[in-house]
């Protein structure tokens, strides 16, 4: 259960959710990413990345103004 | 009709709690359950009365009366092979019911069994000391007497042992305040300098963090000091931070504050 | 002791007055071999004591007034500074303290971390009584030896709970996290190398002159003596009395691994010494043990870490973070903090320093309505006055360093 905060990046954190996605979480590990919401096309990125790496989506939160938080379980293969 | 609270309790108070919330309590069982503790239950039963006894969390407790508190811990010592006093303390029930309750925690190796005997005795009533049964119930008193202000009787050396020895007060008690009341603030300056020093040594800074720069009595600004107790000017001119005195040392070569490097990377 | 007033101010380091060339020194609260803030008035004759007077509270810091003051999850990090030698065991005792007062059982996998967190602290205890003892009397070498040991032990506690000495590694109802990857692999490679350490450290000392004559026949302690003081822990063991805790009254699962106790009948400096060179040995061989048994958990994937009691404890962060309630209960659990039933506990447990016990009384309330902490240095720094007399200055030294007395312990 690690929390990956990718709010440094602004609005380019595609490549790095998607190292962190592929390399560094085992199978049926649950994950949460916590990125900047920008100009709100950010969330569907996300979500989109999660969805072609084959993971699922488990919640997606908007905890304040300016972060967005999503919590994503990798499928165990 | 709201709940009664103590007001001269100044220990923290839950923050809410719920009008009609019941607290669950933890399990009481019969001392019959256990052999063991039934024996040794009805060798205390003959020579003293027992107020009550139950088992909590696979331990007795038996309640007595404060007074024969010595007798019942003789025949825990002779005749139910109890032969360590873990631990001696009390309880401050002084807002519900004036009084105190002490308790001794009693283990027996050989029967591998743990008694808890408490008692409830009013503020000015005192307890008989088990130190001639065993010596731990020396210290164990005094603390006691320290932290809560239960009296002992006939006890070899009867004096503080955690608190200063001139201390005012028990801390323990809820009455006391978390932060100390005036008398333990004010501890220091009054037992070094006088109670008529208070006013010019000021309170005690309680806030390690707190750094006020405009106070060159307490506080040095580096890199720009000046003497203690001088005006505090804004534009202050910069002292650079020598390592050594004015005119240097003898042998080792003057060291100027310049010439440092600060390392980043760790793996040099 | 003095009468203070005004003209006869009382300072603790004014010299003391001689009367029929019985003198009385401070064996300071700022002393080398003090073990922390003890002050110890030494009637003397001579070199020969003939009273002695520990006195302590200079490490106070009121910390059973802070736990009337703290929910229960707020107190276990003060834990860590009551024994800060082995804060691990602190917080075990008092997180098992808590759990048997709410009724609570603790998942396997938390259980089996837990004790090799307890063994490995154990350890360190045992390591650095080593040190410091050694360099009482004298012995540098085993005293940086020791203190090299120990870093290890120091890293592999980094890497579970990120501190070196204050851990707060254990929460009521479990265990925070699961041990990393490279845990199992670095304590394997401490314990391979670790007998062979132990028996360097056992040739340097074992047989040396000075040592056997600073610490044989010095600092005896009767069995009688033991048991009336409420001595525990390796103090009870080396004067005849087969008592440890994690055998007679077994916790967590220290009744499914094998492990003998050493005990000896000297009652000696010396039995002490030989007794922590033992259980040392014993605690790597409990070590072992325990990686075996979480590679069992591994196996059977029970991969719980805390226990599942909504009331108290709040759930994992993974229902915390996808179901409402979950964080609703989580929030109030930490804001207002969890009420155990009504009623009283006291819980033993056995820390290297001797038998730790918490009884905590609840009221129902979120504060518990009192806590005290039974630590066992106390009354081994108590036992100091009736052991002390008879013996020479240089004895003192070495019966302070065997007693293994830690101030923030006994102070609280």
């Amino acid at each position: 259960m690690k929390r990956y905060d990718l709010r440094h990046l602004k609005s380019d954190f595609d490549s790095r959710m998607e190292e962190i996605v592929d390399k560094e979480i085992k199978a049926g590990e649950v994950i949460i990413f916590l990125f900047e919401i920008g100009d709100f096309d950010a969330i569907q990125r996300s979500a989109d990345i999660i969805k072609e790496s084959g993971c699922e989506l488990i919640n997606s939160l908007k905890f304040n103004e300016v972060d967005w938080t999503i919590v994503i379980k990798k499928e165990a293969k | 009709m709201r709940k009664y609270v103590p007001k001269d309790d100044v220990q923290k108070k839950p923050y809410y709690t719920d009008r009609y919330w019941v607290a669950p309590q933890v399990a009481k069982f019969d001392v019959e359950s256990d052999e063991v503790f039934a024996a040794d239950l009805a060798t205390i039963k003959e020579k003293c009365e027992v107020i009550e006894a139950y088992i909590q969390v696979d331990q007795m407790v038996v309640i007595i009366k404060p007074t024969d508190n010595f007798t019942v811990a003789q025949i825990l010592k002779d005749e139910c092979a109890y032969n360590q006093l873990s631990e001696v303390g009390a309880m401050d029930w002084i807002a519900k019911q004036n009084q105190y309750e002490v308790f001794y925690q009693f283990l027996s190796m050989s029967k591998r069994k743990r008694v808890r005997i408490k008692c409830f005795l009013d503020v000015d009533q005192a307890v008989e000391s088990l130190n001639p049964l065993y010596r731990s119930a020396d210290w164990a008193e005094r603390e006691m007497w320290d932290m809560s202000g239960v009296k002992v009787n006939n006890h070899p050396y009867m004096k503080r042992i955690l608190m200063p020895d001139d201390w005012v007060g028990h801390p323990l008690l809820k009455t006391y305040p978390l932060q100390g009341d005036e008398a333990a603030a004010w501890y220091e300056v009054d037992r070094i300098f006088g109670k008529e020093a208070r006013d010019v040594i000021g309170p005690e800074n309680r806030e390690p963090a707190r750094v006020d720069r405009y106070d060159t009595e307490r506080f040095g600004r580096l890199g720009h000091e000046i003497e203690r107790g001088a005006e505090f000017k804004e534009d202050q001119a910069k002292t650079p931070l020598a390592y050594q005195e004015e005119g240097g040392v003898l042998i080792i070569k003057k060291f100027h504050e310049d010439d440092t490097v600060e390392i980043t990377d760790r793996k040099r | 002791m003095q009468q203070p007033n005004r003209l006869r101010p009382f300072f603790e380091n004014i010299s003391f007055d001689r009367k029929d060339n019985e003198m009385v020194i401070n064996f300071g609260p700022q002393h080398p071999s003090a073990h922390g803030q003890l002050r110890l008035v030494l009637h003397m004759q001579q070199e020969q004591i003939t009273k002695a007077h520990p006195d302590v509270g200079y490490l106070h810091r009121g910390m059973e007034k802070m736990a009337e003051n703290m929910i229960y999850n707020e107190f276990l990090p003060t834990t860590d500074r009551m024994d800060y030698i082995a804060s691990s065991s602190n917080n075990y005792g008092f997180a098992l303290a808590v759990e048997k007062l709410i009724g609570l059982e603790v998942p396997r996998r938390a259980k089996v971390i837990r004790m090799m967190l307890l063994e490995i602290n154990r350890l360190m205890s045992h390591l650095f009584w080593l040190a410091t003892t050694a360099l009482d009397i004298g012995a540098m070498t085993v005293f940086l030896y020791a203190f090299r040991e120990r870093e290890y032990l120091m890293d592999i506690i980094e890497d579970y709970c990120g501190a070196r000495l204050t851990h707060s590694s254990i929460r009521i109802g479990g265990v925070p996290l699961d041990i990393p990857d490279n845990f199992i692999h670095d304590l394997k490679e401490f314990l391979d190398k670790f007998p062979q350490d132990l028996k360097d450290y056992e040739d340097l000392l074992d047989t040396n002159r000075i040592w056997k004559m600073r610490m044989e026949g010095v600092g005896v302690i009767s069995k009688e003596m033991a048991e009336s003081w409420g001595c525990s822990g390796v103090m009870l063991r080396a004067s005849g009395h087969n008592w440890d805790l994690r055998k007679e009254e077994p916790y967590e699962l220290y009744d499914e691994v094998e492990f003998d106790v050493p005990v000896s009948t000297k009652g000696d400096n010396y039995a002490r010494y030989k007794l922590y060179m033992a259980e040392m040995r014993e605690s790597s061989k409990i070590l072992y043990q325990t990686m075996d048994m979480y590679k069992k958990t591994q196996e059977n994937n029970e991969t719980e870490l805390m226990a599942h009691a909504p009331q108290y404890i709040s759930a994992p962060k993974l229902d915390i973070m996808t179901q409402n309630y979950a964080l609703m209960q989580h929030f109030v659990l930490v804001t207002q903090g969890m009420r155990p039933p009504v009623g009283e506990v006291y819980v033993p447990t056995e820390s290297p320093k001797g038998e730790l016990g918490f009884f905590i009384n609840s009221q129902g309330g979120p504060y518990p309505y009192r806590l005290k902490m039974r630590a066992p240095s106390f009354w081994h720094t108590g036992i100091l006055q009736d052991l002390l007399p008879g013996s020479m200055i240089p004895d003192v030294v070495a019966i302070i360093g065997t007693t293994n007395i830690v101030f923030g312990e006994v102070d609280r």
